[in-house]
């Protein structure tokens, strides 16, 4: 398997033998209460964040006229930035020492449900972002029945 | 299973289910790294042939390298080859910036490609985690009557349920490989041998890691004269993979805009 002509003997071992485990988690709960934010977080203080994004959301912000949006990571679309709401679910790669994640953000408006559903048929586990101020509301209620079928 | 079996059975059921459920299909072969690993899987899916054509957008301004390994490979792999060309910068919207206005060019040979072949589904290498806007797309993306993504009303997409019925006059986009990363792209091709463009590895410090026109795309700096020299660095870089690629960095709102109107 390791014959490739441009493979050191001993590198293939490393690249095929050293299969991390993987986990797909889908972010849920109620409209604005972090779900994107938490990410944007997540990657920002991993040091996880691609060179110039943090400089490139920070323009971004300043251009619309905004305090900085940790949210704009996951956010990219044009129509889901001007309003600043998730409207489509996306994934992207985490890594930690322990593990690969592909990490699933899903919208939190009642009228994106099938959005959420979509991002939580990815995923294998589930994180339930609630607000401490607000508490349980509608869709952390409807999430969490969702993701209970 | 390894992983890497798994992201190929992953890709092999959905272009399968492509084949079977569209009956105008073509494959956008775009010479880079991904479309080579896609074309290796259909013919892996189909059992040695392809049994659509392989589309080829020609912008007329691809690296020598590219157009030396189109030839080669078509005719290694029996490939039914479909070329279609692109019609000139300045009949392409005024404002777009320049590097963007140029790649709008390959959405316009794509869109004539279509509409003179009759393309209900259009097979392409595009992954999630190359880019914000790919990373929402769905595996079996559908396109308006003008070729129009609408991205804040995507159809829902559970498991290994891909919708296939969609209204007469659209095309359907098939996404066999947007669950893979740059890495499983280049542990996949060291594992299979894929042929690959030499412009990928490094030369004099620097190599290209996402290929397009030549004079809108740029190298970074890396040593990598390897496959597995990629991976390290891979594992390590923080530089973005399509860095190098100009239309995407010409404004916020730009890459979004060409995919919008129909780019890859």
């Amino acid at each position: 398997m390791c014959s490739s002509g441009f493979a050191p003997k001993g590198t293939c071992k490393r690249i095929f033998s050293g299969m991390r485990e993987k986990l797909n988690i889908v972010i849920v709960g109620h409209v604005d209460h972090g779900k994107s934010t938490l990410v944007g977080r997540l990657f920002h203080d991993t040091n996880s964040l691609p060179e110039g994004k943090f400089e490139a959301i920070k323009v971004m912000c300043e251009k619309r006229g905004m305090p900085f949006e940790w949210a704009f990571l996951m956010d990219a679309l044009q129509a889901e930035r001007d309003q600043g709401i998730t409207i489509d679910t996306c994934q992207i790669w985490f890594h930690s020492k322990k593990r690969d994640y592909v990490i699933i953000d899903a919208p939190g408006h009642k009228e994106f449900l099938k959005n959420m559903v979509t991002g939580a048929a990815a995923s294998e586990a589930a994180l339930l972002v609630i607000d401490a101020d607000e508490g349980m509301q509608e869709q952390s209620r409807r999430h969490g029945y969702l993701l209970h079928l | 299973m390894s992983d890497l079996d798994q992201l190929e059975s992953k890709s092999i059921y959905i272009l399968r289910e492509a084949f079977h459920s569209f009956e105008k299909l073509g494959l956008l072969w775009s010479l880079g790294k991904d479309s080579n690993v896609m074309i290796w899987l259909c013919r892996k899916a189909f059992f040695g042939y392809i049994p659509f054509p392989c589309v080829h957008v020609d912008t007329g301004k691809k690296f020598k390298e590219m157009y030396d390994f189109r030839d080669k490979y078509s005719k290694e792999w029996n490939l039914k080859m479909i070329t279609g060309n692109c019609p000139p910068v300045e009949e392409m919207d005024a404002s777009f910036p320049p590097a963007a206005r140029s790649a709008a060019r390959k959405t316009a040979g794509l869109k004539a490609l279509v509409e003179r072949e009759g393309f209900t589904g259009l097979i392409a290498g595009i992954r999630r985690d190359e880019e914000g806007t790919r990373s929402k797309e769905r595996v079996f993306s559908p396109r308006g009557k003008t070729g129009r993504w609408n991205s804040s009303d995507q159809p829902p997409e559970f498991w290994d349920q891909f919708n296939s019925d969609f209204p007469p006059g659209c095309h359907v986009r098939i996404h066999p490989l947007l669950h893979w990363t740059e890495k499983d792209i280049w542990r996949y091709t060291l594992r299979e041998k894929i042929p690959v463009i030499p412009l990928y590895f490094s030369k004099g410090g620097k190599r290209y890691r996402s290929l397009g026109d030549e004079d809108i795309t740029s190298p970074v700096k890396s040593n990598a004269k390897t496959i597995p020299e990629i991976i390290k660095e891979l594992e390590t870089t923080r530089v973005a993979e399509r860095s190098g690629r100009a239309m995407d960095h010409e404004g916020e709102d730009v890459f979004e805009r060409l995919r919008a109107e129909g780019y890859m």
